[in-house]
C-alpha cells in the first residue's frame, strides 16, 4: 500500500474541485486546515487551483455570482462544515436555506464529506434552540464523516483523499 | 437605483448578508444581517456551571479562546476562586498569541488585504499607487505602493508571510492552551501548565521574529496611501480592556480597581471624550433592545438594572432576519475593536508606540481600523519580547462568591461579555452573551453608519468600498447570532 504524507495528500486533493460549505458552523474546521507548512499550499488552496470555496476561505468577490458559479460545477467533492437546523430558516445563504444548498450540491458531487461533529450529527447544536442534525440525516446518499470538535486537519485531509479515490471499492 | 445585494460575503467568518443602495457616487442605504442562528444561551440553560466554559468555546472556531476565557472569568466571580499572578501571566501570553495576534494577522492579510491588492483595487487607485514612492521602503522592501499591492494577493509574498506568521503564532499559543480553538488548559482560578519553559520559548520567538515588523510597515504604507479617503464614523468607542494586570481577583465589588490595571484599560468614549473608565459602569450601561426582559434585577451591589440589560433577559429563538440584536451602550452604538482599544489607551495611558512607530489617532475609517488591527499585533509582540515567568503557585486563591456574575474581556474584534445568573449555585439559570459583532453590526450601528455616505469606488465597482467597510470591522457572525428574545 502506498503511504502518502499530509502534504502529498493535500496536493492531490487540491487537483480537484472542492466545494466547502459552511452551514451552522463556527469555522473551526476551516481554521484547522488554514495552515502553512505544505509546499505550494498557499497557491493551491486559495486561488490558482480549480478549488472553489464558499464563505471563510472564499474567492476575491462576494455576492450571488459565487453561489451560481459553484452550483454550475460538475466535478467536485462537497465538504460540509456545521450542522443543519430542523427549522431551515435558521440557516440561509441568500434566499436558499443551507439545507437546500447542501442537497442541491450533493446531487452532482463525486462524494460528500461531513467535517466536524456538527456536520456529522448536529454536534452540541442538537441540544440548542435550533435542534440541529447532521448532513447524513438530510441526504439519501453516502457521506464520509470526520468527527471531532474541531475535527483534525489531518483527518479531514485523509477523509477527502479517501473520498476522492472512491473509497475501498475503487 | 436598485438595491445591490452583496450576499454571501466572502472573507469574513460565517454567513453575512449585506444589502446597499447607491445614489450618484455614494451609498445611501445599508442593511447588514446575520443569516444563521445557533442558540447557545438555550443550550446552556440548566447546564452545570463548570461545563459552561467548555461549551461556549464552541461558539467560535476563529477566535477560539475568547469565549472560554470570558466564561472562565464569569465562573471565577461566581465561585470565588481567583487565579495567581503566574496563572494570569500565562493566560495573557496565550491570549495575546491567539486569539489576538494570530486573528489580527489572518483578518488583516488573508481577509482584508485582498481588497487592497492589485487585482481588486480600482484602476484609478492603481495608477496613483504606481506614482507613489513608499515611505517605509527600508522596513518592508517595496519601492512603489503598487509593488506592495501586487504582493497582497492570494499566494503572493505578503500573503504567504502572513499565512506563515499566523500558523506559528497559533502553534505557540497551543503550547499554553493545549488545544486551539477551544483551550483545554483554562480552568476557573488556574491553568494547566504542561511545559514550564513555554514563556521562554515565546520570548525567544518574538525576539527573533522579523515578520511582524515587516507586516506592520506594509500596513503603515497603506495607512499613508489611503489617508483621508474613507468615511469617518466618529469618535464613539467602547472597550472592556485586554490582558489582566496584577491584583485581578474577579471580585465584582472591586471590578473598577482590577479593570483599571488591564494592559489595555477599559473605557467608554463619546464624541472623543472619556465618559468612564470604570468597567462596572460600562457593563451596567449595556442594553439589548427588542428582546424584552423577563425579570427586574439589581446588580450585586444593589444598583437597579434596565429591563433590557443582558442579566435580565431570558433566551428564546429570535425572529427571522433579526439574528443580530440591537445593542446600545448608554443609548449610543459606539465602535468596538482595535481602534477603540488604542483610542482609550492613548487617553488613559498616553500614546501607544511599538517597533519604532508611534500611533496617533486620525479617524475612525476603513484604513485606520485596519491599521489599528496590525498595530495591536506590534504592541503585543513587544509585550511578549519581555515576558517573564514570575514563578510561584498555580493554585487558585479563595474569595467572595456571587449568585450572578459577568465576565467581560475584549476579543480581537472588541468588547465581549457573558452575563450569568445561577440561582442554586451549581447550574446555569440564565446565560447571556453580547459579542463585539453584536455591537458593530447592530441595526443602525457602526457598520451600517460606516457604509452610508461612503464613496463608491467606481462604475461597476459598487461592491468594493462597502465590503471594505464590512471587513474593516471584521464581522464574526458565528459569535454574533445567538441572542435572546422574550
Amino acid at each position: 500500500m502506498n503511504r502518502l504524507d499530509y502534504c502529498q495528500a493535500l496536493e492531490e486533493i487540491l487537483r480537484h474541485n472542492v466545494v466547502w460549505i459552511e452551514a451552522q458552523s463556527c469555522s473551526g474546521e476551516s481554521v484547522m486546515v488554514m495552515k502553512s507548512g505544505c509546499k505550494g499550499m498557499e497557491d493551491l488552496f486559495f486561488h490558482s487551483s480549480p478549488v472553489k470555496f464558499l464563505s471563510l476561505l472564499s474567492s476575491e468577490r462576494s455576492g450571488y455570482e459565487l453561489i451560481r458559479e459553484v452550483l454550475s460545477l460538475n466535478d467536485y467533492v462537497l465538504v460540509v462544515e456545521g450542522a443543519l437546523p430542523r427549522d431551515q430558516e435558521l440557516c440561509k445563504v441568500k434566499d436558499m436555506t443551507c439545507q437546500d444548498l447542501v442537497v442541491r450540491l450533493a446531487q452532482r458531487a463525486r462524494a460528500v464529506v461531513a467535517v466536524g461533529s456538527c456536520a456529522v450529527n448536529g454536534g452540541i447544536l442538537r441540544e440548542s434552540g435550533a435542534n440541529s442534525v447532521g448532513v447524513k440525516d438530510v441526504l439519501g446518499k453516502k457521506v464520509y464523516e470526520v468527527l471531532g470538535c474541531p475535527a483534525s486537519d489531518k483527518m479531514i485531509v485523509a477523509a477527502l483523499y479517501y473520498a476522492l479515490s472512491g473509497g475501498p471499492d475503487a | 437605483m436598485p438595491e445591490i445585494d452583496l450576499t454571501p460575503v466572502s472573507r469574513v467568518e460565517g454567513h453575512l448578508s449585506v444589502r446597499v443602495k447607491v445614489e450618484g457616487d455614494r451609498y445611501v442605504e445599508a442593511k447588514v444581517s446575520g443569516e444563521m442562528f445557533r442558540g447557545f444561551e438555550l443550550l446552556l440553560r440548566g447546564k452545570k456551571l463548570a461545563q459552561a466554559p467548555n461549551l461556549v468555546g464552541k461558539i467560535c472556531g476563529v477566535c477560539g479562546a475568547t469565549h472560554t476565557l470570558v466564561s472562565t472569568e464569569v465562573m471565577e466571580m461566581l465561585m470565588g476562586v481567583y487565579p495567581s499572578w503566574r496563572t494570569v501571566i500565562l493566560r495573557n501570553a496565550a491570549y495575546s498569541l491567539a486569539d489576538i495576534m494570530y486573528n489580527n494577522v489572518v483578518v488583516t492579510f488573508l481577509f482584508q488585504g485582498l481588497d487592497f491588492s492589485t487585482p481588486l483595487v480600482t484602476e484609478k487607485e492603481y495608477e496613483k499607487a504606481r506614482e507613489t514612492t513608499c515611505q517605509f521602503k527600508d522596513r518592508h522592501g517595496f519601492s512603489k505602493v503598487s509593488d506592495l499591492m501586487g504582493e497582497l494577493y492570494f499566494g503572493r509574498e505578503i500573503f504567504r508571510l502572513a499565512m506563515k506568521l499566523q500558523t506559528e503564532l497559533r502553534e505557540l499559543a497551543t503550547a499554553i492552551w493545549l488545544r486551539y480553538p477551544q483551550p483545554l488548559s483554562l480552568k476557573p482560578g488556574s491553568i494547566t501548565l504542561r511545559d514550564p519553559g513555554v514563556l521562554e520559548k515565546v520570548r525567544k520567538y518574538m525576539r527573533e521574529d522579523s515578520k511582524v515588523e515587516r507586516l506592520l510597515y506594509v500596513m503603515a504604507e497603506l495607512r499613508e496611501f489611503y489617508r483621508g479617503v474613507f468615511r469617518d464614523v466618529g469618535r464613539d468607542f467602547v472597550t472592556y480592556g485586554l490582558l489582566e494586570g496584577e491584583g485581578y481577583d474577579a471580585d465584582y465589588s472591586r471590578m473598577r480597581e482590577w479593570g483599571d490595571k488591564r494592559y489595555f484599560p477599559p473605557g467608554l468614549v463619546k464624541g472623543g471624550e472619556l465618559v468612564t473608565g470604570d468597567l462596572r459602569e460600562i457593563l451596567l450601561g449595556v442594553e439589548v433592545l427588542k428582546r424584552g426582559g423577563i425579570e427586574e434585577l439589581r446588580d450585586p451591589l444593589g444598583e437597579k438594572l434596565s429591563i433590557n440589560h443582558p442579566w435580565c433577559i431570558d433566551a428564546t429563538v429570535p425572529p427571522k432576519g433579526e439574528f443580530i440584536p440591537k445593542v446600545l451602550q448608554n443609548g449610543i452604538s459606539p465602535t468596538t475593536g482595535d481602534i477603540a482599544r488604542l483610542y482609550v489607551f492613548s487617553l488613559r495611558k498616553g500614546k501607544p508606540s511599538a517597533l519604532e512607530y508611534e500611533w496617533e489617532y486620525r479617524s475612525n475609517d476603513v484604513i485606520e481600523r485596519s491599521f489599528a488591527r496590525m498595530f495591536t499585533v506590534a504592541i503585543l509582540k513587544e509585550v511578549l519580547e519581555n515576558i517573564e515567568d514570575p514563578g510561584g503557585s498555580l493554585d487558585p486563591v479563595k474569595g467572595v462568591k456571587y449568585s450572578m456574575a459577568v465576565g467581560a474581556h475584549d476579543a480581537p474584534r472588541g468588547a465581549n461579555a457573558h452575563w450569568v445568573v445561577s440561582k442554586d449555585g451549581t447550574t446555569v439559570s440564565r446565560y447571556g452573551i453580547v459579542t463585539p459583532t453584536d455591537r458593530n453590526f447592530s441595526p443602525g450601528g457602526p457598520v451600517e453608519r460606516g457604509i452610508v455616505g461612503e464613496r463608491v469606488a467606481g462604475p461597476g465597482r459598487e461592491d468594493l468600498n462597502a465590503l471594505r467597510v464590512v471587513r474593516s470591522f471584521d464581522p464574526c457572525s458565528a459569535c454574533a447570532v445567538h441572542l435572546f428574545r422574550p
